[in-house]
């Protein structure tokens, strides 16, 4: 086995009471496609933060590429070549589009010479061409959704974390982003997905993570998780034995 | 295109003593020159990098207490003391700003807003005490040096910031106005590039200082005062905020304004007419001058 390229060691995260992220471990390989799905607050966007240092975790470790990385600021890690995009797209809005991804592609970890082709190389494979000299704020949502991840991509990173890339796309803009996805995987990019639209997330992963509350409580090949009684409970809630009375 | 704006206008005004031997009106442009510097020094942190500065007369203050002081005690010539005045500006500004950059939005203006005053406060304490080093007599009795001198330090500043401004470092800097937890999420150590331009506005104000001092023939407690602060701003604002040229728009017209309606009748009631002009044009060109007409260009 080749040296895994993430590994997140009993994550824990508290806000006063709550445990957002419960003893959280998993691995990730190199240029892997890994899916991270469960119902709304079962603490995925928190467990992105832990890793990409945007919050500092109570408990556990995460390394990344064999380099402790656990409380690490953000611009340090996403130095090592961690980059992540937002569940809320956070492009700059008052920026042009071309500018957006150039920023990326200036402080990609891999100090590309010429970024400037790097950005049209990009910027064409999410359609984005035609929009390079518009600012950001005029662009519409399935368009700064794709800004977003052509940030991402510009970057280069050896590990992408993307908060719901498919939130509120077309079939046809689900189609193109993950078209980019697959072309990042292949140019040597490991990537963790957060998604809801769970259908359109299975063409894509190798692998998926389930969490419910904080916990994993399920992982493996997608059709097995899917499958599994917990994972279904997690999304759909628990059936009610009528006879007894209690919940099963 | 800015850069071209900003030599259009050293140009100008090197022409303007050719023309004119007149001590009044030399003295309104060498006023008017040094706001536009401050202006473009306010500009680069506030307008640029989004890092509101309510205490350029700090900078502008510790330039001129420095050139003051280096004459006075060390005789050193008027051009070093420059010089080492905005280098004195951004060491000062650096334990200013090395802690209170890492605030945001309200918190660092108001930190910003009170520096100067507390230490214009502290100064007018120190004169009691000691009358030996604050308040310094320096003397450079020659408004021709004066204006020189203005316009040179107007040059620097406006090619360097609009240089800055409009290059890869600028975008840097504009993305961090824009969403500043998106700049680190690229990797972008923005508190790096804060100082760089936070020390960009202090070396060039602190010179600015060094100068106004030497016009003045004294450095006093009121080097700190408010105007210094907030006309750069006002003049910003009307020129176009982030534009870098928008601060020498601003400061021609309001500067402008304020010192040749000294001339007529009406001088009484200057800052009144000052204050409705500025008013008058935020109303109408809300992104300011500079702004309206690239706009139209478009």
């Amino acid at each position: 086995m080749s040296e895994e390229l993430l590994v997140v060691d009993s994550l824990t995260k508290r806000f006063g009471g709550l445990v957002a992220v419960n003893c959280v471990s998993f691995k990730i390989g190199d240029n892997e496609i890994v899916g991270l799905i469960g119902p709304n607050g079962a603490g995925k966007t928190t467990l992105f933060n832990l890793i990409t240092g945007f919050l500092k975790p109570d408990q556990g470790k995460v390394i990344f590429c064999n380099k402790d990385i656990t409380g690490k600021s953000p611009a340090y890690i996403s130095k090592l070549g961690l980059a992540r995009t937002f569940q809320i797209v956070r492009p700059f809005l008052n920026l042009k589009v071309f500018e957006n991804v150039l920023l990326a592609a200036m402080f990609s970890w891999k100090r590309e010479k010429n970024p400037q082709d790097v950005v049209e190389g990009v910027l064409r494979q999410l359609g984005l061409e035609h929009k390079a000299d518009v600012k950001a704020t005029q662009l519409t949502h399935g368009e700064l959704k794709r800004l977003g991840v052509a940030q991402a991509i510009a970057l280069k990173p050896r590990l992408l974390l993307l908060d719901e890339p498919f939130g509120g796309l077309s079939l046809k803009e689900i189609e193109i982003v993950s078209e980019a996805i697959k072309w990042l995987q292949k140019s040597g990019t490991s990537i963790l997905i957060v998604e809801h639209r769970v259908r359109e997330l299975m063409k894509l992963v190798g692998r998926v993570i389930a969490l419910d509350q904080g916990y994993v409580i399920a992982s493996g090949k997608p059709e097995e998780v899917v499958n599994e009684k917990r994972v279904i409970e997690a999304f759909l809630g628990r059936g009610i034995d009528f006879a007894s009375g209690r919940r099963s | 295109m800015p850069i071209l704006f900003v030599v259009v206008i050293a140009v100008l005004l090197v022409l303007v003593e050719a023309v004119t031997q007149n001590q009044f009106y030399l003295g309104v442009f060498t006023l008017i020159t040094m706001y536009a510097v401050l202006a473009m020094s306010w500009d680069i942190l506030s307008g640029v990098t989004g890092y509101l500065n309510f205490g350029l007369a700090f900078p502008f203050g510790v330039g001129g207490y420095t050139a003051a002081y280096l004459w006075t005690a060390y005789k050193i010539a008027p051009v070093e003391a420059i010089a080492l005045s905005g280098l004195s500006a951004v060491f000062f500004g650096f334990l200013i700003g090395a802690p209170s950059l890492r605030l945001k939005g309200h918190y660092f203006i108001m930190v910003t807003l009170l520096v100067p005053i507390a230490t214009s406060e502290f100064l007018d304490f120190a004169l009691v005490q000691d009358g030996s080093i604050f308040g310094v007599n320096a003397v450079v009795n020659n408004t021709s040096f004066v204006y020189n001198a203005s316009v040179v330090i107007f040059a620097l500043t406006g090619i360097a910031l609009c240089a800055v401004a409009y290059s890869r470092l600028g975008l840097v800097l504009r993305s961090i106005k824009d969403d500043e937890v998106s700049a680190q999420a690229l990797g972008i150590k923005t508190a790096r590039y804060k100082l760089i331009a936070f020390s960009l506005s202090n070396l060039f104000s602190g010179m600015i200082g060094a100068v106004y001092v030497f016009s003045n023939g004294v450095a006093s407690p009121t080097n700190f005062g408010l105007l210094f602060s907030a006309l750069p701003v006002f003049m910003c604002a009307l020129g176009g905020i982030g534009t870098i040229v928008g601060g020498v728009i601003g400061a021609f017209i309001l500067e402008g304004a304020i010192d040749f309606l000294r001339i007529s009748y009406i001088q009484d009631a200057r800052l009144l007419i000052s204050a409705t002009l500025l008013v008058v044009i935020l109303l109408f060109f809300p992104k300011g001058i500079w702004g309206y007409v690239r706009g139209e260009s478009k």
